[in-house]
């Protein structure tokens, strides 16, 4: 990971507090996109939170490029710039999103064993701890380089506006469905990433799975989950959260 | 009305000169949403290639995708300018053709949302959005698209990602009747535009990646009754019954998804059939009929009098949805009724669409899989067929030398013109997995490979109906996903990747016309239309679908990731 990208997330953290910084940082902004996402070193919980504003600050980016107002905003700059055309209409919108959260919580997401203790009482049992707190965290920046693109930072796929389905929630794990953690892993390691499926190193497979379990109520335990143990995993997937 | 229009005159008068712009538009649109909505009768469907609007998602029942306009020609469309834009502000793929029945467009976009706009100058008459079941967007394989609506008396139709078909009142969008026909979630989805023939809402499913089970059903265009449903995945004990293993038509895919074509000489409809499940052929050994392949099926009965398998013994999801056209044609002398087709699989297909006879084919993109034809079916390279302990590299890949995007046919360049991708795969079985409604059923490993022969992704290529032979090829870095128009003005319609519509020559290729860089890359399909003898030229952006999600190469090349997303759609006039 480099100095230079380090920085440009910073600059973009900032900005996602402050949106007129926004303006001020577009190759910040560039940097976040391209290369720090895909660089950042994941075993740091302050890591994600940086990743989360960059996730975030990109979303709020994506959401006035396609309402078109974000054009006008940017128009001093352009010409500050002597640029032709607005390079910021024409960044990727790889972390797109029409509809952003009312609230840019970076704890919502690696924070939610709170959640998974209440559900005890809509399940008759509460779910199993099946991964360590490090590996969900390792698999939280590992599902925002790799998964995020198509399924939301928020897991909420589709209806969030993006292209792929939501893994996470009541509609995700579906009792009806009957899936078991071994169904969902063996698909997600078959054909995910969908534009280059299995292309990921088996562990980090893992990790994005304890994420995903993370997010779905299921508490962090002591034990490291293994490939071996989710490829033959028979236990249910149910939502355990709110 | 007499008396809201001179209040609207007298106003704009008062405020003067510097609301002009603003104002102008008001008098317009009390006229539009005041103006009598003409009826779509079977008499104009049957004609639609002669009316002034678009009444049909291919523009008319042969699936041309030509209109007889001239006023934007050759000679004047370096004039071309944007009339008026609509945003969605949806970030997903934007599919649909936009619909225009007199002075009211209709278009649709993803989640399901229709809406009713005066087609001269985009004012919006009224939007419905579909309460999508969460449910169902969880097994949509290729973005949350849709790609149109039909219409019918004074209604207008749209399926659904959840499989209803719901009707509404074109004037104001209320609903009429909203038809379930399979529940959502559990692998169905309906993304096509639906085709009204003789008072039937005709439409298929899509979900063969989750061993959806494909059908065809036709409802009252009145009631929304279901008046027949053709399973398109054989039985035991009706023909083709025997042509799959026990059991596994039930999980079998097979899903026409592509709007159909419909003969009203005959009454018959042409439908492509989708990619058997799961992908890999030897795990359901057998022509799996009716997969891969275009039925011809009685239109008040949905019975089949005949098919043509374009791919026999399929382990690539070479899907055979893609649309047919009807054309006349020759070859080696002899005048054919023909169907013609452009498959995921590389080839061009000419049929006899009176009995389904092969009249040739020939390739045109690279292709490994099926390197020829014998006694007019395709022969599949054993080399080329994946195992579970066997990878192969081979051409085209799963998306196809052409996906859904429609080719357009001009009965005067006697072409067909062919929104193309040049892509290859690596294809490897895996272990194989127990169907389970709700998860994907294709047990392949595969990655999309740049085309060995090519740099280029895309290209449009005209190709000479009588021979299937190339005329012209257009080339582009970026991959071509959006369907082709053409006009009596001589012209080929059709919309890059980053963004630029634009128009060719479609005589040479040549191109004529680029627009400015539009807010999203394009994978709509172009329609046109005539209000007040004024042509215009429809569009929407809204990069998405299946190429960026599921695209291996394609999809990580940094050309492709940084297209721009969020829905806009154009309309484009002198």
């Amino acid at each position: 990971m480099s100095s230079r990208c380090s920085n440009g997330l910073r600059k973009v953290q900032l900005a996602a507090w402050l949106l007129g910084a926004m303006l001020m940082h577009r190759s910040g902004a560039a940097i976040v996109r391209h290369v720090c996402i895909e660089q950042v070193n994941p075993t740091r919980r302050t890591d994600i939170r940086i990743v989360w504003a960059a996730v975030m600050f990109n979303r709020g980016l994506d959401r006035l490029r396609i309402s078109g107002r974000l054009d006008p905003l940017i128009e001093l700059f352009k010409r500050a710039a002597g640029a032709q055309s607005s390079a910021l209409h024409l960044q990727p919108a790889i972390y797109r999103q029409s509809a952003v959260p009312t609230s840019i919580d970076g704890d919502r997401l690696i924070q939610s064993d709170a959640v998974t203790r209440n559900a005890g009482n809509k399940h008759s049992r509460i779910p199993p701890a099946l991964y360590t707190d490090k590996q969900a965290v390792a698999g939280a920046v590992a599902y925002y380089q790799n998964c995020a693109m198509c399924h939301g930072p928020l897991l909420d796929g589709q209806a969030g506006g993006y292209p792929g389905s939501a893994l996470r929630g009541p509609d995700f794990a579906d009792p009806s469905y009957d899936f078991r953690i071994k169904d969902i892993f063996n698909l997600v390691v078959t054909l995910m990433p969908a534009a280059t499926p299995g292309s990921l190193q088996p562990d980090v497979y893992v990790t994005i799975m304890a994420f995903i379990l993370k997010q779905n109520g299921y508490p962090a335990g002591t034990e490291d989950l293994t490939y071996e143990a989710l490829a033959k995993s028979s236990v249910p997937l149910r939502f355990y959260g709110k | 009305m007499r008396y809201k229009r001179n209040v609207v005159e007298i106003a704009r008068d008062l405020l003067g000169v510097c609301l002009l712009v603003a104002v102008a538009q008001i008098p317009v649109l009390s006229y539009a949403a005041a103006a009598p909505y003409p009826v779509v009768t079977n008499k104009r469907l049957v004609n639609a290639q002669r009316d002034d609007g678009w009444l049909m998602y291919r523009r008319n029942y042969e699936s041309t995708g030509y209109a007889p306009f001239e006023g934007i020609n050759i000679g004047n469309v370096s004039q071309l300018k944007i009339a008026f834009d609509h945003p969605s502000n949806l970030s997903q793929g934007h599919e649909a053709a936009p619909l225009v029945n007199g002075r009211y467009m209709f278009v649709t976009t993803p989640m399901n949302h229709l809406i009713a706009m005066d087609a001269t100058n985009g004012k919006v008459l009224w939007q419905y959005d579909f309460p999508l079941e969460k449910k169902a967007l969880q097994t949509v394989c290729c973005d949350v698209v849709n790609r149109g609506a039909a219409l019918y008396g004074g209604l207008v139709y749209m399926g659904t990602l959840g499989n209803h078909v719901v009707a509404l009142d074109a004037r104001t969008g209320k609903v009429k009747w909203d038809t379930t026909l399979a529940p959502p979630g559990v692998g169905y989805f309906i993304s096509g535009a639906p085709l009204v023939v003789n008072g039937k809402v005709v439409i298929g499913d899509g979900g063969g990646e989750y061993g959806a089970r494909g059908f065809i059903v036709a409802m009252n265009a009145m009631t929304g009754r279901v008046e027949w449903k053709t399973y398109t995945t054989a039985a035991p004990g009706t023909p083709g019954g025997d042509t799959w293993p026990r059991g596994a038509y039930k999980t079998g895919g097979g899903n026409p998804w592509i709007t159909g074509t419909y003969d009203d000489k005959t009454n018959t409809l042409y439908w492509g059939v989708g990619n058997p499940a799961p992908w890999l052929s030897i795990m359901r050994p057998g022509k799996n009929l009716y997969t891969d392949s275009v039925v011809a099926l009685n239109a008040d009965t949905g019975e089949v009098k005949w098919y043509y398998q374009w791919t026999p013994t399929d382990s690539w999801d070479y899907d055979g949805a893609n649309e047919t056209v009807m054309t006349d044609l020759a070859y080696h002398g002899k005048v054919y009724h023909a169907l013609v087709h452009a498959d995921r699989n590389g080839w061009f297909f000419a049929l006899d669409r009176t009995n389904g006879k092969l009249i040739y084919a020939e390739p045109f993109v690279h292709v490994t899989s099926i390197t020829a034809m014998k006694d007019g079916i395709p022969r599949p390279n054993p080399e080329m067929q994946p195992t579970i302990d066997k990878q192969v590299f081979t051409c085209p890949s799963f998306i196809g030398g052409k996906n859904w995007w429609p080719i357009s046919v001009d009965p005067q360049t006697h072409m067909a013109y062919i929104p193309t991708l040049h892509a290859c795969m690596d294809i490897k079985g895996a272990a194989p997995v127990a169907y389970k409604a709700g998860l994907y059923f294709v047990n392949a490993h595969f990655e999309l490979k740049h085309d060995p022969t090519t740099d280029d992704w895309g290209s449009v290529q005209a190709l000479d109906l009588d021979s299937g032979n190339q005329v012209w090829q257009y080339k582009t870095h970026l991959p071509w996903s959006s369907g082709t128009l053409a006009t009596a003005g001589g012209l080929i319609f059709s919309g890059s990747s980053d963004g630029h519509f634009m128009a060719f020559d479609a005589k040479t290729g040549k191109v004529l016309w680029i627009s400015e860089q539009l807010r999203s890359g394009i994978i709509g399909v172009p329609t046109t239309y005539v209000v007040d003898g004024k042509q215009y030229v429809a569009i929407w952006a809204g990069w998405g679908g299946a190429v960026p999600m599921w695209g291996g190469q394609v999809a990580s090349d940094p050309a492709v990731k940084t297209i721009p997303r969020g829905g806009h759609l154009y309309v484009f006039a002198l």
